[in-house]
């Protein structure tokens, strides 16, 4: 993971063969173009993947990187693609922001009301402990096949995670900053919207950040069990229709997503200020 | 919420049958005792103090380290409840956060996400004032404490001194009456902390207020205050109560023979308190119990 380039000076001064520590060689071209190790590995594992594929393993396991590629394109030609990649996203955009909504309002609720902590925390907890998977059927019961049963187990799997991280910050509010709420007359609410919640920004993005990615997979999840659209639903028909190159080809379009969608929080995590 | 009461036999009734008199006093603190619990032990950190400061008085506490100075100040400002006695304010009795006192707390408790005006309006936000106003008033005050120009800025940018500033124009902008200083210069060097000393004693005489001031600095309580209280160390006695009677204005870069022996007369007192903190270590408290067996 870490391609460091030593910075001018460092790397001569300390290491030249006397250091206690064994030195690590790596080669010239590694330190030149970082990056380039892991694209060659991947290179090469794709490579071996396609050789593999239909000689030593049978191509109804595993797809051959070609077959997936060809179904991709067959799959962007047509919309198909787009088609449920749009429901995916927009899956994932609305049980993000209800889930935000509601994991953040509850914890400065429970984190800055005493009694409410008391009387809701253990239902919290409760619902925390109930494998989220668990609940599809019940929502397949309320809302039918669809779009809203993958919503709602997005909503659940990232609220849990927005709601945990706030508290834990809410809760942890410096006494310095509650005691001058107090000097300053500050009611419970502006104590809680004005102090612990500022405050706790940090635990709030993160909790924010971790629950997008929750998001996805609940909403991924929810489509396999309990949908007719999105790439998870993709994956599904694909394997009853016994077509592996259409599964690869709904995985490969997951995990890009899944990784764009990463680098995307962290880019907007390290650009928030706090 | 903020510590345990040990005993509080005094009742409300009886507090305020006790209010009717010495109503001049802006402040007046009777027979205040608080013991602090901690991890199953008993710490006395004030006992018995009695203490009142008049209209426009400036008041300040001396006392060893961990004496129970802030604890005192804590009290008046009502975060802490003390365990008997009772502590009047403007002639009211204090119960529960006591918002007639501008508290400038030992660590200045800016909100870091806020600016400096944004921070120093945040009392009257809190009271609701609208929004043009508490511009008005944040940015008049600022100007004040010498900050104007660091509107925009947020307390992270500021130097320590500046944003001691912050906090005093904090305290300072709900036009209270009565402020109540923890080191409040504590942590600066030595010429910003004379200029903020020249700026507080202006600010103090021009606005008429009460202070209670805690300290460190002798050369400090001197010069700022009309009385010096000498405190014990924990629990915190009252051993002195010493008036100064220089002329003022004062100020702490010129001292006068009379300076230097109220000087000395304070430091005895303290000193004896510093040397019995020696012998005694294991009745310090919770910190540095933690160090001995
Ligand atoms: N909430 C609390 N719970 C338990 N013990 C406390 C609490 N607040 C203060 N104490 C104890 O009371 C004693 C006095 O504390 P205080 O902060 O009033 O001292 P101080 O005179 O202001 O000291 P310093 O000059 O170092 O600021 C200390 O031993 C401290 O540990
Ligand atoms: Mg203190």
């Amino acid at each position: 993971m870490s391609n460091q380039i030593p910075a001018p000076g460092t790397a001569q001064s300390g290491a030249v063969g006397m250091s206690m520590r064994p030195k690590r060689v790596r080669p010239r071209i590694a330190q030149a173009v970082p990056g380039i190790v892991p694209l060659a590995s991947v290179a090469l594992f794709l490579v071996v993947w396609e050789l593999s594929s239909g000689t030593l393993i049978s191509s109804y396991f595993i797809a051959s990187p070609s077959a997936v590629w060809q179904q991709l394109i067959a799959w962007a030609g047509d919309g198909y693609l787009a088609k449920h990649l749009v429901a995916t996203l927009s899956g994932v955009a609305l049980s993000f922001v209800v889930a935000s909504i509601v994991g953040v309002g509850l914890a400065v609720v429970l984190g800055s009301s005493r009694t409410a902590d008391r009387v809701l925390y253990p239902f919290v907890v409760g619902g925390f402990t109930i494998p989220r998977i668990a609940l599809a059927p019940l929502f397949i019961v309320w809302f039918g096949v669809g779009f809203v049963p993958a919503v709602a187990l997005g909503v659940l799997t990232a609220f849990f995670m927005v709601f945990f991280n706030a508290y834990s910050g809410i809760r942890n509010t410096s006494q310095a900053l509650l005691d001058i709420s107090q000097i300053l007359g500050a009611s419970r609410i502006q104590r809680a919207l004005k102090f612990r919640l500022p405050a706790s920004a940090p635990f709030v993005f993160e909790g924010l950040r971790v629950g997008a990615i929750y998001a996805f997979h609940g909403v991924v999840v929810g489509e396999i069990v309990a949908s007719s659209t999105g790439l998870g639903y993709v994956i599904i028909y694909s394997a009853t229709r016994a077509n592996p190159a259409g599964v690869f080809a709904g995985l490969v379009v997951i995990g890009l997503l899944a990784t764009v969608f990463v680098a995307a929080l962290n880019w907007a995590q390290r650009h928030t200020p706090g | 919420m903020n510590g345990r009461s040990l005993n509080a036999s005094t009742t409300w009734n009886d507090m305020q049958a006790d209010m009717g008199c010495g109503s001049k006093d802006a402040l007046s603190l009777a027979d205040i005792t608080k013991t602090f619990r901690y991890r199953g032990e008993w710490y006395p950190t004030v006992a018995d103090t009695s203490l009142s400061a008049r209209d426009g008085e400036v008041v300040s506490l001396v006392g060893p380290s961990g004496c129970g100075k802030s604890t005192l100040l804590n009290m008046i400002a009502g975060l802490v409840v003390p365990d008997t006695g009772h502590i009047a304010c403007g002639g009211d009795v204090v119960r529960g956060p006591n918002t007639r006192v501008g508290y400038l707390t030992q660590d200045d408790a800016l909100l870091p996400w806020r600016t400096v005006r944004s921070n120093v309006a945040l009392p009257l936000e809190i009271r609701g004032l609208p929004r043009s106003e508490r511009r008005a008033r944040a940015m008049d005050i600022l100007g004040q404490v010498g900050l104007g120009g660091f509107e925009r800025h947020y307390p992270a940018q500021l130097s320590g001194g500046m944003r001691k500033r912050v906090s005093l124009a904090r305290t300072l902008v709900s036009d209270v009456r009565t402020l109540l200083l923890d080191e409040p210069f504590g942590a600066l060097d030595a010429q910003t902390r004379v200029l903020s000393q020249r700026l507080l004693t202006s600010l103090v005489e021009r606005m008429q207020l009460t202070v209670v001031l805690v300290t460190h600095d002798l050369d400090e309580a001197i010069t700022l205050s009309d009385r010096v209280v000498v405190l014990s160390r924990r629990p915190a006695r009252i051993l002195d109560v010493v008036s100064i009677p220089l002329a003022r204005p004062r100020d702490v870069t010129e001292k006068s023979s009379e300076h230097m022996h109220l000087y000395r007369q304070i430091w005895t007192t303290l000193a004896e308190q510093l040397e019995v903190k020696q012998e005694s270590e294991r009745d310090l408290g919770p910190a540095a119990r933690s160090e001995g067996e």
